[in-house]
């Protein structure tokens, strides 16, 4: 099974340019994505995949695979899509350049699944909420899970509505995702569905054209993407103190799960 | 073909009391929903199912098919399957007891939707374009999200999808007649509610969650649900309005 993993990293983020080059104690955070993605066994490549010029000459600084791909894309997958028109693989980890603080064994987790489940097109991490400013944020994607763990929607929205239970949890996605070729091929060839647009979500392009979609929970995982200054600066103070990953664990939330009444 | 309406009807409402023989111009709830219903020409037997005895017998004296169920029943859903054990027929719609003016046409977008899909589905509902704006805020009014085979993907009382657009953008109602088939019927009660289903309180995402496709039918006739006390004067609004 040939998998190759892709970090897009768009230096001209429009809330936050020169994003993944920035400083995490003395190394620019795409430095921090691809030396976890080093420590994950099942990668037969690894590219850092950019618009810029400038990321392009700091990953050869580094000794890193990098791949110039057009500007013009309209999202992040299709620029994944343009790379793999150029690299061959089955699948494609698609780990996104401001999410240094994944670790490597959630990543092996997520490829596990998708080994294991031929039917699902991709296949996503995804974590509890545990922030309520977060969770109201309409920036933040919140995803309805079904008993199989399939995806049935994602929404910007606050969804589950909590009409009759309490303590309702809230999931949101992590920025990774593991796509077959085909995948990838379908997502760049098929017009923008038309929840899609309204939530500017991607991933909705896959669920309006009912394709599967599989969720892997993770319980405790510390990471969150750097979109902003001040994320960044979490970041930083994580990393310096030496991070303090919580133990793997994978034991997926199956209470909530349970038949709920 | 056998097709069988069922009118599901619940004495205490938890809102509304007694909500089935409240009467609407002079006339009980419950009659006006079977009459409704009965001019439906695809429909071969039509029925209440009910589990108290008032309007057991209110139907029995106006020679309304009538039949009683158990107490059990947690949910609308779960009547019918108990009705269904009984009674076989191919196709069993669900007909809303506090929907008063339901268009049967409807009822007829359903069946037809059936006949075309036959078992490909284990549910057919209906849905609408929403034109009032302030249904689209409401919580009692149950939007929902379909993919582009017009398959559930999601159901909420919510504001959804979530406009992050600057244009206006229309949203979908869940209009409440549904089809079943007797298998369906059996997965839908053997399972207990289901996470999104017992938050959002609606019964069809139990399917959804349960990874089964559910058939969503457009249509353009709007319907009018009675919840509370005062939602009688909308319906007789209507009724003055259409002369009815």
């Amino acid at each position: 099974m040939n998998i190759v993993c892709v970090i897009p990293a768009r230096y001209n983020s429009s809330r936050f340019p020169g994003k993944p080059l920035e400083d995490i104690c003395g190394k620019p955070m795409i430095w921090w994505v691809y030396q976890e993605a080093k420590k994950v066994k099942y990668f037969k490549e690894i590219y850092i995949a950019t618009e810029s010029e400038e990321i392009v000459k700091v990953c050869k600084e580094f000794d890193f695979k990098v791949i110039l791909t057009s500007d013009s894309h309209l999202t992040g997958t299709d620029r994944v899509s343009e790379v793999s028109s150029k690299i061959k693989a089955d699948y494609y980890l698609i780990w996104m350049g401001d999410e240094p603080l994944i670790q490597s064994c959630e990543i092996s987790k997520l490829i596990n699944q998708i080994q294991k489940n031929k039917k699902f097109s991709a296949c996503i991490l995804a974590k509890p909420f545990t922030d309520p400013a977060d969770v109201v944020n309409p920036t933040t994607i919140k995803l309805a899970i079904d008993k199989n763990r399939e995806l049935t929607f994602t929404s910007r929205a606050l969804i589950s509505f909590s009409k009759a239970k309490l303590n309702f949890q809230y999931y949101k996605n992590i920025g990774v995702y593991v796509m077959t070729k085909e995948t990838l091929d379908f997502f760049s060839k098929t017009p923008l569905g038309e929840i899609e647009e309204i939530e500017e979500i991607e991933l909705l392009r896959l669920l309006e054209n009912h394709k599967k979609v599989y969720v892997v929970l993770l319980k405790d995982s510390i990471s969150f993407s750097v979109d902003t200054p001040k994320d960044l600066t979490k970041a930083r103070q994580i990393i310096k103190g030496g991070v303090n990953y919580p133990a793997c664990n994978f034991s997926c939330i199956s209470y909530l799960f349970r038949d709920a009444v | 073909m056998k097709i069988i309406g069922i009118i599901p009807a619940r004495y205490n409402s938890s809102r509304f009391e007694g909500k089935p023989l409240a009467l609407i111009k002079g006339i009980p709830m419950i009659k006006r929903v079977y009459t409704q219903g009965k001019k439906s020409r695809l429909l071969d037997e039509l029925f209440v199912a009910t589990d108290n005895q008032k309007i057991f017998d209110y139907c029995l004296s106006e020679k309304i098919p009538v039949i009683l169920t158990s107490e059990k029943c947690k949910t609308g859903t779960d009547r019918l399957a108990e009705v269904a054990k009984t009674l076989e027929a191919d196709l069993y719609i669900n007909i809303q007891g506090d929907e008063p003016v339901i268009d049967p046409k409807n009822i007829d977008l359903i069946v037809n939707a059936y006949k075309k899909y036959k078992d490909s589905y284990v549910a057919y509902n209906l849905y609408k374009i929403i034109d009032d704006t302030t249904e689209v805020t409401s919580n009692t009014i149950i939007k929902i999200i379909v993919n582009h085979k017009d398959e559930l993907m999601y159901a909420s009382r919510l504001e959804i999808p979530y406009n992050k657009t600057d244009s206006q953008i229309t949203h979908k109602k869940q209009v409440c007649v549904y089809g079943f088939t007797k298998k369906s019927l059996m997965l839908f009660s053997k399972h207990k509610k289901t996470l999104n289903e017992y938050c959002e309180d609606i019964e069809i995402l139990r399917f959804v969650d349960l990874g089964y496709k559910v058939k969503m039918i457009p249509t353009e006739l709007d319907s009018i649900s009675v919840d509370i006390p005062s939602d009688i004067l909308k319906v007789e609004k209507f009724l003055e309005a259409f002369q009815i």
